[in-house]
């Protein structure tokens, strides 16, 4: 059992980490509600792209990867792609980015591209409309990667409420039964309760979708790390060559058959052209992935030089990228079906009336609640009037 | 080994939380059982929570 010491130092750790991290838990919580069924949303608003309707022997057909790509070019022919890659739900889709220069930045275009024709099918909206706001709030609150590692911070102060939450579970529910809740008491005792237990129920949910949300906001960091680590040694017959221009490229097609015929994975998740955050000066890099549920989240990186079409290097993805990979579904629920999205809607609601109980039990603290948390030192937990004094 | 007492008061819990874990895990490495178990891994866990703030309360 926690000596009365023990539990007075877990309860000021629960508070403190709780109250910090609240307001943006309840922020995360409900922006993080729509986005969980955003392909739904999307839909509904007309925001999502479909393939148009073609005689179905057509859906095998593919024109080559240039004539995609100059048909996204085409229409914004001031701007250069910067990333494209295979539509995840329908392979008769490509994506392309398109901005003004290959460093990253949140100001670019995205165009569809049907493989079986070459022509443009759409533009996505990119930085406008509710799903956006509420994607950007969710992920950085509009301040870039400093916005995004704060988060991330949020997260870490999360963990270890819920941590401290579970130590201090014990002595509250010493004498009750698991699930109880004391509706016939004051309305605190109730919320304390009900706290206690959607608390303890939804505690492996929330710290997985806590954690995987706090390693999510490293990923940028991540990947520059292995860039200088690892990459960057791969490159080095390529050091300080500057960009290679346009005229000096070879045809895209040539290296997504080098590609295809080099990596034992088959699926194009993404293509980095030149200069950008994922690529080299020099290369397109080329990101395949597998075709069943845990294959498509490993990453397989080729390097392909640009200009002759040949495989530089394929490094193989460091374990910490392939953990984020790999725990990121963990964090979006979307890997099972409309049945788990719901569930997921549940256990985020779930987790808004754990915080909101939380809040309303710190500010409903009793009266003289700290002089009885003392006296509670004394004896155990239950000898004090009831656990309601100690939980301030 | 769990003292009697922790024993009552770690039970459910432990077991929610294993059940939890598993639904999370299934459905990342299948598409046909794996998410079907992930509803029930989930599920189960709100509808204690349903189940134990909405039941009426006892007589005594």
């Amino acid at each position: 059992m926690l000596s009365s010491r023990a539990i007075r130092i877990w309860t000021w750790l629960h508070k403190w980490t709780s109250l910090i991290c609240t307001l943006f838990m309840l922020l995360l919580c409900l922006t993080g509600l729509p986005l969980i069924f955003h392909h739904e949303i999307g839909h509904l608003l007309g925001d999502e792209i479909e393939a148009p309707e073609l005689p179905a022997a057509m859906d095998r057909q593919r024109v080559s990867l240039d004539t995609m790509a100059q048909a996204a070019k085409a229409q914004h022919p001031q701007l250069i792609i910067q990333y494209a890659g295979e539509n995840e739900d329908d392979p008769r889709l490509w994506w392309f980015t398109l901005a003004a220069t290959p460093e990253p930045t949140s100001d670019y275009k995205s165009v569809a591209v049907d493989a079986r024709t070459g022509l443009v099918v759409r533009e996505y909206r990119i930085g406008e409309g509710f799903m956006d706001l509420m994607f950007r709030l969710h992920v950085d609150m509009f301040a870039g990667l400093p916005g995004k590692l704060f988060l991330g911070f949020m997260g870490l102060l999360l963990l270890i409420a819920l941590v401290s939450g579970v130590v201090l579970y014990a002595p509250f529910m010493r004498k009750l039964d698991f699930g109880a809740v004391r509706k016939d008491r004051s309305t605190r005792v109730k919320w304390l309760d009900l706290h206690n237990l959607i608390g303890i129920v939804t505690l492996v949910w929330c710290f997985v979708v806590g954690a995987t949300g706090m390693i999510n906001t490293w990923a940028e960091l991540l990947v520059q790390y292995w860039q200088y680590d690892k990459v960057s040694a791969l490159l080095a017959p390529y050091k300080n060559q500057p960009l290679l221009k346009a005229e000096e490229r070879a045809p895209l097609q040539a290296s997504l058959d080098t590609a295809m015929h080099a990596g034992d994975k088959r699926k194009v998740s993404f293509i980095a052209f030149p200069g950008t955050a994922f690529s080299s000066p020099h290369h397109n890099t080329f990101f395949l992935k597998g075709s069943t549920p845990l294959t498509s989240k490993l990453l397989q990186p080729l390097l392909i030089d640009a200009r002759s079409s040949q495989l530089t290097a394929a490094p193989e993805l460091p374990w910490y990228l392939t953990a984020l990979l790999v725990s990121q579904p963990l964090h979006f629920g979307d890997y099972g079906g409309m049945p788990m999205k719901i569930l997921w809607a549940l256990l985020d609601v779930a987790t808004i009336v754990v915080l909101g109980s939380g809040l309303y039990l710190w500010l409903r603290k009793p009266q003289g609640a700290r002089k009885s948390a003392k006296g509670v030192a004394a004896g155990s937990l239950d000898e004090a009037k009831s656990p309601e004094t100690a939980a301030a | 080994m769990l003292s009697p007492e922790s024993r009552r008061l770690w039970t459910w819990p432990i077991a929610l939380g294993v059940l939890s874990t598993s639904g999370l895990l299934t459905a990342l490495v299948s598409d046909d059982w794996g998410d079907t178990w992930s509803w029930i891994g989930l599920g189960v866990p709100v509808l204690v929570i349903a189940w134990f703030a909405w039941r009426p309360q006892r007589a005594d």
